[in-house]
């Protein structure tokens, strides 16, 4: 695939979803929480166009609304997440006495299957759509950290930042004007693939139960609450998992784009 | 070799260190009484008292994870009050289960992604490489948990050809395991090859520019005998990294797809430990398979002394 | 029932042979959807230990169809006059898994260990002394009046397991499953199934023809009973649809009415099963005033609330007994309490003073009714104007949450087997030391203390009516209504009837 063309594929796919989601008091044809029992496990039809729960609720209404949450979470994660992936990073990088501590103890975290931490803790703190955050930044920021001490490794020993450190600028300066600069390119990079692991583990969350509490609309928790209907009411699950795949999908698609673009020393191998 | 070995088994301490201090602190971030939640609510003043003592809860936290971590270097994890057994034995009765579906994902996505990746470098910025690469991706994208749903619906409900979850041992009933195993396998495979063909390709085209892959077409063979033997060998390397850190993320996935598929796998037991609040259990079980994910990395290191030569001299 | 004559083993029913040709053998596959917290069966109410336990462990008395007590493991009981001295009489020939014949000693050892274990210990705490005379006399003395003794240890709430001596000196949780039960213990293999097989040394009562609730003639005429956990409802009706699953424990209702039609599987529904409640906080925050609990009673549409969270298997029934059972207390004057009036509702909170405070709803996540429930009722309550905090947890956390005095006002509870058991239970929830809505009522008090000590059913009865009446009118628990079940099984298991467990006696492979 030709670099700019995932980009913009990417673009145009993540666009549409995020609108939907920002869109979804405009878009959504009925109340995402309002239950009417009389209307329950309605197929599809041109009233409910992707039928309804077992509470009688629109089932494309609570999947705008879930898309919504999951931009939120996921927004919440890549920022947390590269806020402190970014700080301990650059500290690693910089100062090699801290580096091995630092990374030892990222190594540590990392050695946790992500979604599994994010389990682990979510449910330590308490199913909420905070909650859900913090522990999804904890369990990704090791690999932003990884990440970013990569790219200071490479940017401390180049000409513009010795120069810098020989007329004596004084470290914050050095680290913030110029070797942060340098790394962002790959921090954008990792973080667009954050956001969509943050995604599918947030819904993996929600799906055992751990994510934002009910009756919030979630994409993981429209398909969990799906699954008992799994042969009576298909539509309930289907679409859920479809939207999912295609935000990951589109901010994947845009991580790869976007590597090709900002990242030369990666263009020259793939 | 063994010099290479040793150092790489020290630099696995202190990871190991941190897994279990991490393991060990989820309790020190649970909001309010962890003996209360666990009691529920009909247990007396002394249940609570004698639950209290079991779990250690009476001393300080530094001492309490000190004599967890003790016990844990002896292999004992402490007893899950509600299973009503010992932690490790739960979960060694239950790590087969999870390893051997690991196992079977990570080698059914190393079958379908290493040739996906191969064919994608062969036709390099063709419409064969942007294909593969994009299913590549799209099932990269997919929510495993939703594909195992979406695959008992088809194979389970609409075909009746698998059954809809359960699990039978392979050595009591080979075909059995395999008609257990095929869809939550399929379905972590599905989701993890992405990785494994994307690398695969990329570590492909690097080999494929390298001088001796030239020396084998001037030799004259064939383009397929050139990428499909001399290549691919080459680049195992990086392709054997991903399929390490791979792992990791199948073992993480697991835990979904044995909810979904009733597997009784260590992931499950975890899912079952945070919806009862049986808090031994979900240390153990975070240590146990963050434990498993740096040994088989360690394992990917020996690997790597075995199938690159040069590594093997030292130059580090 | 319990009257102060002989309790003999009743069932005059003639002892006719069955009328349906039965088949032996066969591997049986029962799926439910959590795994048991243990098998110990004494220490635990769970409905997940049950449906496996109450399969090779058996009780001096049981409970029948109807749920009336009726004699199992006793061929009858003795009750002396003043009401302390129970005799009971054992069966002769009954023996355990483990090949010993059962004894005075062992149901004294078990008795005993009930009092100091058992799920619902406090029905021992009246028992003085257990004497055991000869090998197959168990007379227990009891130190105040118990007319709910016999109720008590007929239960399957958690159930006084007959077991050998030697298991009970095991602490809770610890002892094996050896019983004197049809299927004996073969494997539990956790997150996966237990296995059950036929009991060949089991020793029917044969006081009865056929089975008969918990009690009667039990007759295992399978060769094995694997319970299987399935946690996904999806999985479990398609298991029963392909066959690999035989029997289900209980049946999604839209799946049930999707599979009336299918000739393959055959669909059971039993109501009622459960009463669906809302418990509220009478000593904390708003609802600590009486006429915002009416206001929330008023501003409830109970039929939404049961038409959802039952899934569309209910019956609008507003006694806290089930109809039909000997403490019915009738519904009458009930109506003005269940019908749905907001504006009614809204003045009450008016005049209450309610100026918008926070009412706090906490649910659990586990249970579909709870949940259910909980978020409809929340939203019923916000219609009329009331601020309502939903707050959805883990079911622990919640039961640890409700059990204290502040911090929730409203509760969403599902009570299966309380109210099968009789009304002990279900008034016994409101009274006591921990009281469900906290604040100790002193007309519950009274009518508890009436219930636990009159001899006389029609006093029962009307403690149980003044009981009823109370809640209501004080609006400490709300009853939404019966929920139903579906129990299925594949079209060749015959003989099925639903009850309270997938009873695997008295059926067979056709």
């Amino acid at each position: 695939m030709t670099r700019s063309r995932a980009f913009w594929i990417g673009t145009v796919m993540l666009l549409l979803v995020a609108a939907a989601g920002l869109l979804a008091d405009w878009l959504a044809p009925h109340d995402p929480i309002r239950n009417a029992f009389r209307a329950r496990f309605r197929a599809p039809d041109e009233t409910y166009w992707l039928g309804t729960d077992r509470f009688g609720r629109d089932v494309l209404s609570r999947i705008l609304f879930g898309i919504r949450v999951s931009l939120r979470i996921g927004l919440m994660v890549v920022l947390a997440s590269g806020l402190v992936g970014a700080a301990i990073g650059m500290a690693a990088g910089w100062w090699r006495k801290a580096d091995p501590w630092l990374m030892r103890a990222m190594d540590g975290l990392m050695a946790f299957p992500g979604v599994l931490l994010a389990i682990a803790l979510a449910a330590a703190l308490g199913p909420s759509e905070t909650n859900a955050a913090i522990a999804l930044s904890v369990a990704y920021a090791p690999r932003t950290a990884r990440v970013m001490r990569g790219a200071v490794l490479v940017t401390r020993s180049q000409d513009f930042v010795l120069a810098a450190q020989a007329v004596g600028a004084g470290t914050p300066r050095i680290l913030f004007r110029h070797v942060l600069p340098a790394c962002l390119a790959p921090l954008v990079v990792q973080q667009t693939y954050v956001f969509a692991l943050a995604v599918l583990a947030e819904a993996v969350l929600s799906f055992i139960g751990v994510g934002p509490p009910p009756p919030a609309p979630t994409l993981g928790g429209i398909i969990a609450e799906g699954r008992d209907y799994l042969v009576e009411a298909p539509w309930i699950g289907l679409w859920p998992g479809l939207v999912i795949a295609w935000l990951v999908l589109g901010l994947n698609l845009l991580g790869d784009g976007l590597r090709d673009a900002l990242d030369p020393r990666m263009r020259a191998t793939v | 070799m063994a010099r290479l070995l040793l150092a790489r088994l020290l630099q696995a301490v202190p990871v190991l260190l941190v897994v279990s201090v991490v393991a060990f602190g989820i309790t020190w971030i649970i909001p309010g009484d962890m003996a209360a939640e666990m009691a529920g609510p009909t247990a007396t003043a002394s249940d609570l008292a004698r639950l209290r003592t079991e779990l250690g809860l009476d001393r300080p936290p530094l001492e309490r994870f000190l004599a967890w971590f003790g016990g844990a270097l002896t292999g004992d994890l402490g007893r899950s009050v509600l299973l009503n057994q010992g932690v490790a034995a739960a979960i060694l009765e239950r790590l087969p289960v999870t390893l051997s579906l690991a196992l079977t994902a990570l080698v059914l996505a190393c079958l379908i992604g290493i040739p996906l990746g191969a064919i994608a470098a062969a036709h390099a910025n063709r419409w064969p490489d942007q294909a593969a690469m994009g299913a590549a991706l799209v099932g990269l994208s997919l929510p495993d948990f939703w594909l195992g749903l979406s695959l008992i619906w088809v194979f389970a409900v609409q075909f009746g050809w698998l059954p809809t979850g359960g699990f039978v041992p392979l050595h009591e009933d080979p075909v059995g395991w395999l008609r257990c195993m095929a869809m939550p396998a399929g379905a972590l495979a599905l989701t993890q090859l992405g990785p494994i063909a994307r690398m695969t390709r990329a570590s492909l085209l690097e080999v494929l520019r390298g001088d001796f892959v030239r020396t084998a077409r001037a030799k004259g063979l064939s383009e397929r005998r050139v990428i499909g033997l001399h290549a691919l060998a080459a680049s195992l390397v990086p392709i054997i990294t991903i399929a390490g850190i791979g792992f990791g993320v199948l073992l993480g996935g697991a835990v979904v797809i044995e909810q979904v598929f009733s597997l009784p796998g260590v992931g499950r037991l975890i899912i079952g430990a945070v919806q009862r609040r049986d808090y031994p259990v979900i240390q153990g079980g975070l240590l146990l398979t963050a434990s498993v994910f740096v040994l088989v990395n360690l394992l990917v290191d020996v690997l790597y002394l075995i199938v690159d030569p040069r590594l093997r001299e030292g130059s580090k | 029932m319990l009257s102060r004559r002989t309790l003999l083993s009743a069932s005059a029913a003639a002892i006719a042979a069955p009328a349906i040709a039965q088949t032996r053998g066969g591997e049986v596959i029962v799926a439910q959807q959590a795994q048991p917290p243990t098998l110990d069966t004494q220490t635990t109410t769970a409905q997940a230990s049950r449906n496996i336990t109450l399969h090779a462990m058996e009780t001096l008395f049981a409970r029948d169809e109807a749920g009336n007590p009726k004699p199992d493991l006793a061929e009858g009981v003795d009750i002396s006059a003043d009401g302390l001295t129970y005799t009971f009489t054992l069966r002769g020939g009954v023996k355990f898994h483990n090949g010993d014949a059962m004894t005075s000693a062992d149901v004294k050892a078990s008795l005993e260990r009930y009092g100091r274990v058992g799920g619902s210990a406090f029905i021992m705490r009246p028992v003085a002394a257990i004497e055991t005379p000869d090998a197959r006399k168990v007379v227990v003395k009891l130190s105040a009046v118990s007319p709910g003794f016999i109720e008590g240890v007929s239960s399957p709430r958690a159930p006084c397991a007959i077991m050998p001596a030697a298991e009970c000196a095991k602490p809770a949780g610890q002892a094996q499953l050896i019983g004197t039960g049809p299927y004996r213990f073969v494997e539990y293999r956790p997150d996966s199934h237990v296995k059950l097989a036929r009991f060949d040394g089991y020793q029917p009562n044969a006081a009865f023809s056929e089975r008969d609730g918990f009690a009667g003639r039990k007759t295992p005429l399978f060769d094995g009973v694997t319970f299987r956990f399935v946690p996904e409802g999806g999985a479990r009706t398609a298991g029963l649809e392909t066959g690999e699953i035989h029997v289900l424990e209980a049946l999604a209702v839209p799946a049930a009415q999707r599979l009336k039609d299918n000739r393959a599987v055959r669909t059971y529904e039993m109501m009622p099963w459960a009463f669906q409640t809302l418990m509220m906080n009478n000593a904390w925050g708003p609802t600590a005033n009486v006429g915002v609990r009416r206001a929330i009673q008023a501003a409830l549409d109970l039929e939404e609330i049961m038409a959802i969270s039952a899934d569309g298997l209910y019956r609008m029934q507003p006694a806290w007994q089930h109809p039909g059972t000997q403490h019915f207390p009738g519904t009458a004057g009930l109506d003005a309490y269940t019908r749905q009036d907001q504006n009614k509702a809204k003045a009450l909170l008016r005049d209450a003073g309610y100026r918008n405070e926070e009412v706090i709803l906490v649910t659990d996540n586990a249970f579909k009714n709870h949940l259910d429930a909980g978020t409809i009722a929340a939203e019923q309550m916000r219609a009329v104007g009331m601020n309502v905090k939903l707050e959805v947890m883990d079911w622990p956390t919640v039961f640890a949450r409700r059990s204290r005095p502040d911090n929730w006002n409203v509760w969403p509870l599902m009570l299966g087997i309380e109210p099968y058991e009789g009304p002990y239970g279900v008034v016994g929830f409101f009274a006591g030391e921990k009281p469900v809505q906290i604040k100790p009522d002193p007309v519950i008090e009274e009518a508890q203390a009436k219930l636990t000590s009159s001899l006389k059913l029609e006093d029962r009865v009307a403690a149980v009516k003044s009981f009823q009446d109370r809640v209501y009118a004080e609006a400490i628990g709300i009853k939404v209504g019966d929920v139903g079940i579906v129990q299925a099984t594949v079209a060749r298991v015959a003989n099925y009837k639903p009850y309270r467990i997938p009873r695997m006696w008295d059926c067979w492979f056709a």
